[in-house]
């Protein structure tokens, strides 16, 4: 029978695990098309660090017989994925995009993220490409080299979570996990013409995964459709002990909100810090998906640009010590991207970072207080398209600002207070994709995705995968 | 508050000295332009007037 590579790329996670409960293919045909797309187009997109091929087939197999014998299937029966090398894999040395971490001891069991979407049938192809620790937006590893952008090799997939969008944007795989501590899932999703979801604050369990800022960390999801998006979420969401920012409690499943009429929701744009700045066509790309959704209404988020800030000294210093040893004894051994940036967040005085974080809590109430009588509300996820690698200013608005820190401009002031966000991919606006972030009160995730659904139904945003082979 | 370069060169110092970390002549350019765009971040909020009450966000859970 078998499932040709192109046949793979072009389907969805739901649509793969469909085929496999049905016998239309298997588990291991599905894996080998995973494998064979990694293998053929890995070397133009350098979105992989580690390929556990021989895992993934043990597990592929391990379904087809599952099935053989009637057991029942998890929704996500068959479906490759991969995990940011900041994730444990059982077997493999968790990496971080990091020379130091290199040298570790392989992990000896899965992250949390893994063994949940292990329990629901998916399969583990390997680890995927990111930023040293995390510390950034363009995944231009010193180490490890640039990750290029599927819809224009020359350009960067954006980061922290670059391999993690390249791959999936790539036809490589249909769902990917990735971590969001200031806006590392959405702004590459953006870059990369795919949908991103970064959850509610504790929604998903970080236990079994290298911290960046503990406080500002999230989990994230990377997907080509709003259905993977959600099914993946109920698969990964959930209490964990293991992680001191889990949080525990009864969760609306994802997964039936999709498709779930929208009529009578309260949308909104965000004007002030969100509408200013930035390219013309991001905001060109919030009026289309604004007037898809009948949205005319606009909503001030308060203090958005004080919000960044604290975000911005809290990274520091959480990142900073989360590394203060080897700042002290190695610093030749971190990456030049990352280390002055490293050794700077050691030296913050307490008086600022504690400031940050009872400023942070400020915000918040604020924030919620503005999104009273507001279900979702609209705004760019970056300030520009993708650039080419290895460039590092451009012009908005007259002016030269730097590529990197200001990629975060739009996502930085809502993470840094935990709300949910579903960045949904625009084509069309300019010759790049971009995104458009859907943001919401805590714990809405299904409103969120039935909205990017609605979207995604009309054709007003789509995750479709390039010809760049 | 515009941040002296030399207070701010004469704190990195200090720091560095008394947490250890070595500020060689080729990095403290940079980390003396990151540490001040973080005092530049840091103005931005610490001046906000917030009520006692307000409490960072912690995880600790005892």
């Amino acid at each position: 029978m078998g499932l040709a590579p192109d046949a793979y790329a072009e389907l969805d996670g739901v649509a793969l695990a469909a085929a496999v409960a049905a016998g239309d293919t298997t588990a291991r045909e599905v894996a080998e098309a995973a494998l064979s797309q990694i293998e053929r187009l890995d070397p133009r997109l350098n979105s992989f660090t580690t390929v556990v091929a021989e895992r993934a087939l043990t597990e592929a197999d391990a379904l087809d017989s599952a099935r053989a014998s009637g057991q029942p299937l998890g929704p996500l029966a068959g479906v490759p994925f991969g995990v940011k090398d900041l994730f444990d894999m059982a077997r493999v040395t968790t990496v971080a995009g990091s020379k130091i971490h290199a040298e570790r001891a392989p992990a000896v069991a899965d992250a949390a993220v893994v063994t949940r979407l292990h329990a629901a049938g998916g399969v583990l192809t390997g680890a995927l490409t990111m930023d040293e620790y995390a510390y950034g937006f363009t995944t231009e590893n010193h180490h490890h080299g640039p990750t290029h952008n599927p819809h224009d090799p020359r350009r960067i997939a954006g980061g922290s979570s670059g391999g993690t969008a390249a791959a999936v944007a790539g036809g490589l795989l249909p769902i990917a996990i990735g971590t969001d501590t200031n806006g590392s899932i959405r702004v590459p999703a953006a870059l990369c013409g795919i949908f991103g979801l970064k959850p509610t604050y504790g929604l998903v369990s970080r236990a079994g995964g290298v911290l960046f800022a503990p406080s500002l960390d999230h989990v994230g999801i990377a997907a080509r459709s709003v259905r993977d998006l959600a099914t993946t979420l109920d698969a990964v969401a959930g209490h964990d002990p293991a992680d001191p920012a889990s949080v525990d409690r009864r969760l609306e499943p994802s997964r039936p909100a999709v498709g779930r009429s929208i009529a009578g929701l309260a949308v909104a744009v965000a004007d002030g810090w969100f509408a200013d700045g930035g390219r013309p066509e991001v905001h060109q790309a919030v009026a289309l998906v604004a007037e898809a959704l009948g949205a005319s209404g606009t909503v001030t988020l308060p203090e958005a640009e004080r919000g960044r800030a604290a975000a911005y000294v809290i990274t520091a210093a959480e990142g900073a010590n989360q590394h203060l040893d080897d700042l002290r004894r190695r610093p030749d051994d971190f990456d030049p991207m990352t280390r002055d940036r490293f050794l700077a967040g050691a030296l913050l005085p307490a008086a600022l970072y504690v400031s940050a974080q009872r400023y942070r809590r400020w915000y918040q109430r604020l924030v919620l207080e503005a999104l009273a009588g507001v279900d979702v509300v609209l705004a760019p996820t970056v300030p520009f398209p993708a650039t080419i690698i290895g460039q590092r200013t451009i012009e908005i608005g007259g002016a030269e600002v730097v590529v990197a820190p200001n990629l975060g401009q739009y996502t930085q002031p809502l993470s840094c207070i935990g709300l949910p966000v579903v960045s949904v991919p625009v084509h069309g606006v300019g010759p790049m994709p971009l995104g458009v972030q859907l943001v919401g009160k805590p714990f809405t995730e299904a409103t969120l995705l039935a909205v990017a659904a609605a979207l995604e139904a009309d054709g007003v945003v789509s995750a479709p995968v390039p010809s760049f082979g | 508050m515009a941040h002296d370069p030399t207070t701010v060169e004469a704190y990195a110092d200090a720091a560095a000295a008394a947490l250890g970390i070595p500020l060689t002549p080729e990095r403290r350019p940079g980390v003396l332009g990151h540490l001040s765009a973080m005092f530049v971040m840091g103005d931005r909020f610490i001046d906000q007037a917030i009520d006692e009450e307000t409490e960072p966000a912690p995880v600790f859970r005892a």
